[in-house]
């Protein structure tokens, strides 16, 4: 994995967004945004999905959103009210367009987003100058902002859900199937957790199974 | 506490949004303390919506609301902002939306007072009476307002060194002295908060100030390559015996907190999540000043000495999930070896862990801070 290394640009409201860029070694076939969840940072991923994707010629951005880790000023996402938190659908945005930029060499719409948890709802309802060829959504929490964009949702989705979580159990559902896209899929898991945990929960209760990761890879690398 | 009033014509949004701005501004530049909003009427919608946009509000006191739709998802979007809603049974245009508002809050404290004949907005202070049972309006206003501002002390940041050499960064939560409903005189009993493998000081946000409402001081740390605690690297860098040494920070976080004039520093707790739970236990063997230990998920004993350390006598709360076989074998193990006469176990159903356990289970936090006053105060 080539270390493209840290990164700082602007959302649409001038919010600087941090994050670190890897690339592969050779040609970039596609590109991969990772948006952790409010809790989290973009250390939440681990090693293991930016690898394997990077291995399948992914370019993969990782990012602080506002509120949290590098990006933690002026207000920590703690004490944001709701139209702050909505607002990481700039980072997102932002993010995408950065990846995806000129001298990139990623093909206009190659660029995936994979969200967890609360950060699912600003990555749906982002709106970037390059559009979003793909979602992949792990335990997701759709918000009023994401609800808007559902209508005529034609790119493909991947959404993992444990049994548990209720709330992202029905929004994840109600997610896929607004996805027209026939390889969008479902994945419903037990007694795993909550977003990027179920990783590690899943390789602990199944070690003779393909990971999280390589089945979000694997799906990834399908449709891109 | 502090408080901007707004009546009126809500006028156009970017105005009202400016009009609330300037306020809080004033309000905070005199150091007023945590911040609430009492709207009335038609202006309640557009408050809410620049509210949601500006943050910085606590508490919202709505009277004789009219509020759309958009207004209450942004309010059910705010499990942090405490709402109170007033109005007259008889103000048949705004009881529904009054109701609804209130509804739509997830925030425990929220409340609903619902009178006859006593007017409308602003107005009704001047018609709601006491009563033998019931003070008035204006007094019950003032008692909600004080308790649901009273968990919003300001937090002061802090920094100390481990024995090696990590600078860990926290945040101290001190009880606001004052009259009831704030805590007893004198030093408070303090609780040290440790987070996850994860995550950080920011998944204790509701919980630090429950215990802080509650009469506890709270130090609510990043242990050593987390958050803001990264002077030797970051935790994945870390080789596992670097991390297993975390319980110096816990040690650390006790010994800071009870160094403090504020704090009985002979009467301590540790509230410990994942990683968080055996940092938390390898910082207070023999450390008596310790009498109470909430291990929230994913801990096993790592030694003898820690197995032994919880079967001694020290007060434990096990949380553990279900799905998790061996961890949860593990503490009920301990658990049944306790001689501590509040030592419990909650086993709750399914494979979350951690924080993940506050939003499935919003009990659980207020049952921790229940505990830990029955145990450590």
């Amino acid at each position: 994995m080539t270390a493209g290394g840290a990164v700082t640009f602007a959302a649409a409201d001038g919010t600087p967004v941090h994050g670190d860029v890897v690339r592969p070694e050779g040609a970039v076939r596609a590109g991969a945004v990772l948006v952790h969840a409010s809790k989290h940072e973009r250390d939440a991923y681990g090693v293991s999905l930016p690898q394997l994707l990077v291995d399948d010629g992914f370019a993969v951005l990782r990012i602080d959103v506002r509120g949290r880790g590098e990006s933690r000023e002026p207000v920590p996402f703690p004490l944001m009210a709701p139209l702050q938190r909505r607002a990481v659908a700039l980072d997102v945005a932002a993010a995408v367009d950065f990846l995806a930029g000129p001298d990139a060499g990623i093909a206009a719409g190659s660029v995936a987003v994979v969200s967890e948890q609360d950060s699912s709802g600003p990555a749906l309802a982002a709106r970037p100058g390059h559009p979003v060829a793909a979602h992949v959504v792990i335990s997701g929490r759709l918000d009023a902002g994401a609800r808007e964009g559902l209508d005529g949702l034609a790119v493909p989705v991947l959404a993992l859900v444990s049994t548990e979580d209720r709330r992202a159990v029905g929004d994840v559902t109600e997610l896929y199937l607004a996805s027209g896209d026939e390889r969008s899929r479902l994945r419903v898991v037990r007694g795993m957790g909550f977003g990027t945990t179920m990783f590690s929960a899943w390789q602990f209760a199944h070690p003779s199974e393909p990971t999280m990761e390589e089945s979000i890879a694997a799906w990834l690398t399908g449709v891109l | 506490m502090a408080v901007a009033v707004l009546d009126g014509d809500p006028g156009d949004p970017d105005g009202l949004r400016a009009r609330i701005d300037e306020a809080l501004d004033g309000l905070a530049a005199a150091g007023a303390g945590p911040l609430a909003v009492v709207a009335e009427g038609e202006v309640v919608d557009a408050a809410v919506r620049a509210l949601a946009a500006v943050g910085r509000a606590r508490a919202l006191v709505l009277l004789s609301a009219v509020v759309g739709e958009g207004a209450r998802t942004l309010i059910g979007e705010w499990p942090e902002l405490a709402v109170l809603g007033v109005v007259d049974s008889l103000d048949r245009d705004r009881v529904g939306d009054t109701v609804a508002a209130y509804l739509a809050s997830g925030h425990a404290h929220s409340d609903l007072h619902v009178g006859e004949g006593v007017g409308s907005g602003s107005a009704m202070f001047g018609s709601w009476s006491a009563t033998p049972d019931a003070p008035a309006l204006d007094a019950l206003v003032e008692t909600w307002l004080a308790t649901a501002l009273a968990p919003w002390v300001e937090a002061e940041p802090v920094s100390f060194q481990t024995v090696d050499g990590w600078r860990i960064s926290g945040d101290l939560l001190l009880p606001a002295p004052g009259p009831a409903p704030g805590p007893p005189p004198g030093p408070a009993p303090g609780v040290v908060l440790l987070h996850s493998g994860r995550s950080d000081r920011d998944i204790f946000s509701r919980l630090s100030r429950l215990l802080v409402a509650a009469g506890f001081a709270v130090l609510n740390v990043d242990w050593r390559g987390r958050g803001r605690s990264t002077n030797l690297g970051t935790y994945f860098e870390l080789t596992s015996e670097q991390r297993a040494a975390a319980g110096h920070d816990a040690r650390a976080a006790i010994d800071h907190l009870a160094s403090r004039p504020e704090v009985d520093g002979a009467r301590i707790g540790l509230v410990g999540v994942v990683h968080g739970a055996e940092y938390a236990v390898r910082g207070s063997i023999g450390d008596e000043r310790v009498r109470g230990l909430v291990l929230l998920t994913g801990y096993r004993p790592a030694d003898e000495a820690e197995s032994e350390y919880l079967t001694s006598g020290v007060e434990v709360l096990y949380v553990s999930s279900a799905a998790h076989r061996p961890i949860t074998e593990a503490m009920r193990e301990l658990y049944d070896r306790s001689p501590g006469r509040r030592t419990r176990m909650i086993v709750v159903p399914g494979g979350a862990i951690g924080y993940q356990l506050f939003e499935l289970q919003p009990w659980l936090e207020p049952a921790i801070v229940s505990w830990l006053d029955e145990v450590v105060r």
